[in-house]
C-alpha cells in the first residue's frame, strides 16, 4: 500500500472497517511511514465532539487545510456526524427562513403609535 | 417607470426625504406606515412582548427624526430605520431587570467518553423541512425558546440579516464571540427542533 492508497482509508482503518487483508497492508505501510503516522493521529484526535465543535468554522471554509480535511476523513466514515452536519445545516435555513421577507409579512404599525409619532413630530418641529 | 424600479425608488426616497426635512407631515406620515411595520417585527423579535416593542420603535422614530440632519443617504432609509429600532429594542433588552439567564449547556450536544455523540439524531428529510408553514410556526417559537444572549444574536444574523461585524457592534462583543455565540445558538435551536423534526436512533 503507498501513501496515496493509505490516505484514502485512513479513516476506515482507524475505526477498524476495513477487512482483514487490507487492514495487514495499512499496519505495514504505517510501520514504514512516519508521514502517514501523523495523519492517522491527527484524525484519532478528530473526534465527534470536535467535528461538531469545529462545524461552524468548517463550513465558512475558516479551517486550516489539514484540520478541514481531516474532518471530511471523519465525516466519510462517520454517519451519525453526518445526520448532525445536514440537520444543523437545515437548522440554518430554517432560522434565514423564518424572518425572509415575504414569508412572514410583517404586521401593521398600530394606529395610536402613528399618532404619538405624528404628535412629537409636530411638538418638536 | 414601474415602482420597482431602483432609479425611481431612489428618486422618491430622496423626494421622501426633501419633504420630512421640510417637516411635511404627511410625509412623516408615510414614512412610519411604510417603514415601521419591519421595524416593529424586529423590535418584537428581539424584546418578544408587544408593548416594548412597540415603545422601542416609537423611540426609534423620535431617534430617526432628530437625527434626520445627518442622515447622509450612503443607504436607504428604510435600512438606517431598522438599525436604529434594532439598537432601540436593544437598549430596552439591557435596561430589563435581567432575571438569570437560562444555561445554554442542556441544549448542546452531549458526548460518551470516547467522544462520540450520546443522543445522535437524524432528521428525516432536513432539506424539505423549511417547506411549510407550520414548521417556520415552530421554528420561530423554537428560537424564542432560546436564552436571551443566544436568541438575540440568530435574530440578528439569520432573521434580520445583519452581517457579523454589525452585529458584534450593536451588541458590543468581539466578532469573533458572535461566530461563538451563533455556532452555539444554532446548536441549540437544532436541539429544540430535534423532537419536532427528527428520530432518534
Amino acid at each position: 500500500m503507498d501513501c496515496a492508497e493509505f490516505e484514502t482509508k485512513v479513516a476506515s482503518f482507524l475505526y477498524d472497517l476495513l477487512p482483514e487483508s487490507e487492514k495487514l497492508r495499512a499496519s505495514a505501510h504505517l510501520d514504514a511511514c512516519p508521514r502517514c503516522r501523523g495523519i492517522l493521529g491527527t484524525l484519532h484526535t478528530m473526534t465527534c465532539k470536535v467535528v461538531l465543535d469545529l462545524l461552524a468554522d468548517f463550513l465558512e471554509g475558516e479551517l486550516p487545510v489539514e484540520e478541514a480535511l481531516s474532518l471530511r476523513r471523519h465525516l466519510e466514515v462517520c454517519r451519525e456526524c453526518v445526520d448532525y452536519l445536514e440537520s444543523y445545516q437545515a437548522t440554518i435555513q430554517l432560522a434565514r427562513k423564518a424572518g425572509a421577507a415575504g414569508v412572514e409579512a410583517p404586521a401593521p404599525v398600530p394606529e395610536a403609535l402613528i399618532r404619538a409619532v405624528l404628535a412629537w413630530r409636530k411638538k418638536e418641529g | 417607470m414601474t415602482a420597482s424600479d431602483p432609479e425611481s425608488a431612489l428618486a422618491s426616497e430622496s423626494d421622501l426625504v426633501r419633504r420630512l426635512r421640510a417637516g411635511e407631515e404627511a410625509a412623516c406620515d408615510e414614512l412610519v406606515r411604510s417603514h415601521g411595520p419591519r421595524m416593529l417585527q424586529a423590535a418584537r423579535r428581539i424584546l418578544g412582548g408587544d408593548e416594548d416593542a412597540e415603545d422601542a420603535v416609537q423611540e426609534a422614530f423620535f431617534q430617526g427624526f432628530r437625527g434626520l440632519g445627518e442622515f447622509a443617504g450612503t443607504c436607504r432609509i428604510g435600512t438606517w430605520l431598522h438599525r436604529i429600532a434594532i439598537n432601540c429594542a436593544l437598549m430596552r433588552l439591557r435596561a430589563r431587570r435581567r432575571r438569570p439567564e437560562a444555561s445554554i449547556e442542556e441544549l448542546l450536544p452531549t458526548f460518551t467518553a470516547d467522544g462520540h455523540q450520546a443522543r445522535p439524531v437524524r432528521w428525516e428529510s432536513p432539506a424539505a423541512a423549511s417547506e411549510s408553514d407550520e414548521v417556520r410556526g415552530i421554528v420561530r417559537r423554537r428560537i424564542g425558546e432560546l436564552p436571551e444572549s443566544y436568541r438575540t444574536v440568530i435574530v440578528l444574523r439569520d432573521l434580520e440579516g445583519l452581517d457579523t461585524e454589525e452585529t458584534a457592534r450593536l451588541l458590543d462583543i468581539t466578532p469573533n464571540a458572535v461566530k461563538v455565540r451563533l455556532h452555539r445558538a444554532r446548536q441549540a435551536l437544532k436541539t429544540l427542533l430535534d423532537p419536532d423534526l427528527g428520530s432518534v436512533h
